[in-house]
């Protein structure tokens, strides 16, 4: 069971476990994940608030991103990989073998650590692509959502008289802006930001943070994260990963409000990672 | 307590730079703390021998008090500005400059009362003044007791010293009333009681102040904030 499987001990200030989340929120429970024989991370369990910014943080090679990956089943899609736990969104388990990983994928978006728009496709293009593949217009019209979606990721201004240049045609900060304009232009309900401003320079990151603070009035946001300001700028909680030993796999060590994790972290081990003196 | 991490001592690893800065605040508040603590002694001692000389010292000396709470603040602000401290750091950074503003008005009490004790010199002593000095002994040691528990970090010292309080406020209180007595009794007593009841009052503000240097001790190591007042 799940819940045995938690080791409840292990984790500080992790909440109970919720069967029945709120509406757009977010439990991962007991999840481990593998390349092959290569066990990454086990046993990771957390809870991340609808319509709020959850931080994970930790040193390179913890797993941070190979959970996020877990939570729109991306990770499956790594020959060999594989993966064990439960991810519960609006309280449906994602990993049910009635779901299909394609309408999971379309409900959870996912922006990268390095823009990737498709290069030779148009701005007005690239906006609606998810839309297109997942026909997910419901009758709008595809200009309305690309307006909507640029206007939402602040980039229209900067974009409205050009919108059938190539995407590559912006400089970096524009294209991750588009990258999430894609993502939520399909109005998924969970955002996942894989470490989404380390290509960045200050202005076009204080512009993406600003953005993310914008929208979790709609959205749930899971983010993956270096940058130790940032998670203490946009998030409402964090969530600690790290590995004990070289070789092991990652766990999530303590979990709890950013406030708390970075202003009185519980563990040590905590503390010399968000105060830098290790990682 | 052994688990909290804020308790833990911090290895410097890569933060060598951070550190030496910690360290060096640290050492500068500790530099305060006995400037301040002599201060008070002194103008106590000032006003129980009537000696001018050694309150002008208590009063002139303020201004090397002054200059060393504004280093630690320039250097509070220069560490938070460059080094993005978080966590124990953090918390180290704000009970440091809060504990040493504590401090520089504790000095300040302490000027007022070698005001009053060379103001007052040449005046007749009233009858009973050994609650006054009863009372000066029992803040002095609050002071020494928590500054100690300061330097060596320690809560539960910081705890109990702060909740002996309690005893500065029922000596106030009885001695104010002592002297409205007195002065009720003699009029001719009136100026120098007077100005020993302001004595007592900046006394037991010392105390406050030490008890509110224990809640940022508390803060800065465990992360809690609680009222000990």
């Amino acid at each position: 069971m799940v819940a045995e499987a938690m080791s409840a001990a292990a984790v500080v200030n992790q909440p109970e476990p919720q069967s029945d989340v709120q509406s757009g929120g977010l439990a991962v429970e007991g999840l481990s994940a593998w390349f092959g024989g290569h066990k990454v991370v086990e046993d990771v369990s957390f809870t991340a608030p609808p319509r709020r910014v959850t931080a994970l943080i930790g040193p390179s090679g913890c797993g941070k991103s190979t959970v996020i990956r877990c939570i729109n089943r991306m990770h499956e899609l790594v020959p060999g990989a594989r993966m064990q736990g439960r991810v519960l969104f609006d309280g449906s388990n994602i990993y049910d073998p009635a779901v299909d990983a394609g309408s999971v994928r379309s409900e959870i978006g996912m922006v990268f650590q390095r823009p990737n728009p498709f290069p030779t496709k148009s701005i007005f293009e690239n906006t609606v692509i998810g839309v297109r593949l997942a026909r997910t217009a419901g009758g709008r019209n595809l200009r309305d959502i690309a307006e909507q979606a640029l206007h939402r990721a602040h980039l229209w201004d900067e974009v409205k008289d050009r919108l059938n240049k190539p995407a590559v045609s912006l400089s970096g900060g524009q294209q991750q802006r588009l990258c999430i304009a894609r993502a939520i232009a399909v109005d998924p309900a969970l955002l996942l930001m894989d470490e989404p401003c380390s290509a960045l320079d200050p202005i076009a990151t204080f512009a993406i943070e600003e953005l993310i603070g914008e929208i979790t009035d709609q959205y749930t946001v899971v983010i993956v994260t270096h940058n130790m300001q940032q998670a203490t700028r946009v998030s409402h909680h964090t969530g600690f990963m790290t590995i004990e030993h070289a070789g092991e796999p990652g766990k999530l060590v303590e979990f709890g409000t950013t406030d708390q994790i970075f202003g009185a972290p519980k563990l040590p081990a905590t503390e010399a990672y968000v105060s830098g003196r290790v990682g | 307590m052994s688990e909290v991490a804020g308790e833990q001592p911090r290895p410097a690893g890569h933060r060598p730079v951070l550190q030496a800065e910690l360290d060096d605040i640290r050492s500068s508040v500790m530099e305060l703390t006995r400037q301040v603590e002599v201060a008070i002694e002194q103008a106590m001692w000032g006003l129980r021998e009537r000696n001018p000389d050694i309150c002008t010292a208590v009063i002139e000396g303020d201004i090397a008090i002054n200059d060393q709470h504004r280093k630690i603040r320039d250097k509070c602000f220069h560490v938070v500005l460059t080094q993005a401290p978080v966590a124990g750091d953090l918390r180290h950074i704000l009970g440091f400059e809060h504990m040493a503003s504590e401090l520089e008005r504790m000095a300040d009490h302490a000027v007022s009362i070698a005001r009053i004790a060379r103001s007052t010199t040449d005046l007749p002593d009233v009858p009973s003044s050994e609650p006054l000095a009863a009372m000066a002994e029992q803040v002095e040691r609050q002071v020494r007791d928590m500054l100690a528990a300061v330097e060596a970090r320690d809560t539960l010292t910081a705890r109990d010293v702060a909740r002996r309080d309690g005893v500065v406020d029922m000596q106030y209180r009885k001695i104010f009333a002592d002297y409205l007595d007195q002065v009720t009794a003699d009029g001719s007593l009136a100026a120098r009681a007077t100005g020993l009841v302001f004595v007592a009052h900046y006394l037991e503000r010392i105390a406050d102040r030490v008890t509110n240097i224990a809640e940022e001790l508390i803060f800065a190591e465990t992360g809690g904030l609680e009222d000990l007042g």
